[in-house]
């Protein structure tokens, strides 16, 4: 059984876009997403946080302070290969999720 | 790794609080920028920036929550995952449990012995800097023989080396005192040995280098380190005056 939830979705989301740069802050990760998911995907920008520090503490993604291109500092964050792990883990979750869905929506 | 981080964002709880303010002050400064960048004027700008954000102090709360369940509960998962572990292999993990204990054991045990005879000081100010002089009969073979007082005197005469010298021979003394004659344990030495080795008599005085001449009554200090009931009953039967 897959486990997944909102706030496994949001896992997905943040590790995936991560994988796809070096490193990248909170709000980058948060433009993304919505640029990524043609704005499907609206993440209330605020939200996005515990999820990051929850990660960080899981060891997935790691932090560091660094300057923007408009040299504010910023906290940037990158994945971790532990994270590498847990996105494929959590795409398969994801695959399972939909497949699900499906069966149960031709069925009914 | 994560479990060092852990446990030390308990003890720097400060710092890590002003890590997150300053991350989410971050945030909102760069959606600030890209409004303006956008033709907004600041203002607006940075209303709509906290609007998209959500109400900043709950978010905050929500990451500090996010750092410390996590840290208690990653914690606690960690150990009773390490008990299963045990449990599910017991022969393993008394083996494993044996083994600490006799290595801690053995450890311990040895470092009793050496703290005892090696590494705890003398009970007195620079026990460092206090030696023992032996005398060497090579005829006989014998490595530590006591010098003879005449020696010592010629030692002590002619001293360069040492701040002060003192002559020091155990010694068994018959008590008359009581009852029945008592066997004690004492310690001949010259007068200068209580202050060479920084001590003084906790009642009375210790001995004067008037009563260190050849031909002075006997005196003697009485050592506590027996128990203080014997001190007190020797003192009693003897009749002794304190000075």
């Amino acid at each position: 059984m897959a486990r997944n939830d909102l706030q496994g979705s949001l896992d997905l989301l943040v590790l995936k876009t991560l994988s796809q740069r070096t490193k990248l802050h909170g709000y980058g990760i948060v433009l993304h997403i919505q640029k990524a998911s043609d704005e499907l995907l609206q993440v209330e920008e605020g939200s996005i946080y515990p999820a990051l520090h929850r990660m960080e503490q899981s060891g997935w993604i790691s932090s560091e302070w660094a300057l923007t291109e408009t040299n504010r500092r910023a906290k940037y964050y990158r994945l971790t290969s532990a994270g590498q792990k847990q996105l494929q883990a959590a795409e398969q979750d994801f695959e399972q999720l939909v497949k699900g869905i499906r069966a149960i929506r031709r069925y009914a | 790794m994560s479990l060092m981080r852990r446990i030390g964002n308990l003890w720097r709880r400060q710092q890590v609080d002003a890590d997150i303010q300053a991350e989410l002050e971050s945030h909102i400064e760069m959606a600030v920028e890209d409004g303006v960048r956008a033709g907004m004027c600041e203002q607006d700008a940075r209303r709509e920036a906290r609007l998209r954000f959500g109400n900043p102090v709950l978010v905050r709360e929500r990451v500090v929550d996010a750092d410390i369940t996590l840290s208690l509960s990653g914690i606690c998962a960690d150990i009773l995952y390490s008990l299963r572990q045990l449990r599910r292999a017991p022969s393993f993990s008394l083996t494993a449990i044996l083994t600490l204990a006799l290595g801690i054991g053995a450890s311990t045990a040895i470092f009793s012995l050496v703290h005892a005879f090696l590494l705890r000081p003398m009970p007195y100010p620079h026990a460092n800097r206090v030696v023992v002089v032996w005398e060497q009969l090579r005829v006989l073979g014998i490595d530590r023989f006591m010098a003879p007082i005449g020696d010592f005197l010629d030692y002590r005469n002619d001293n360069r080396v040492f701040d002060e010298m003192a002559a020091v021979e155990n010694a068994h003394f018959v008590l008359r005192a009581g009852e029945y004659p008592e066997r004690i344990f004492a310690v001949r030495a010259t007068a200068n040995l209580f202050p060479l080795m920084g001590l003084r008599a906790a009642l009375g005085r210790t001995l004067t280098a008037s009563e260190n001449q050849p031909g002075h009554e006997h005196v003697a200090v009485l050592s506590d380190g027996q128990s203080n009931g014997k001190t007190a009953s020797i003192m009693q039967r003897t009749n002794c005056t304190m000075y």
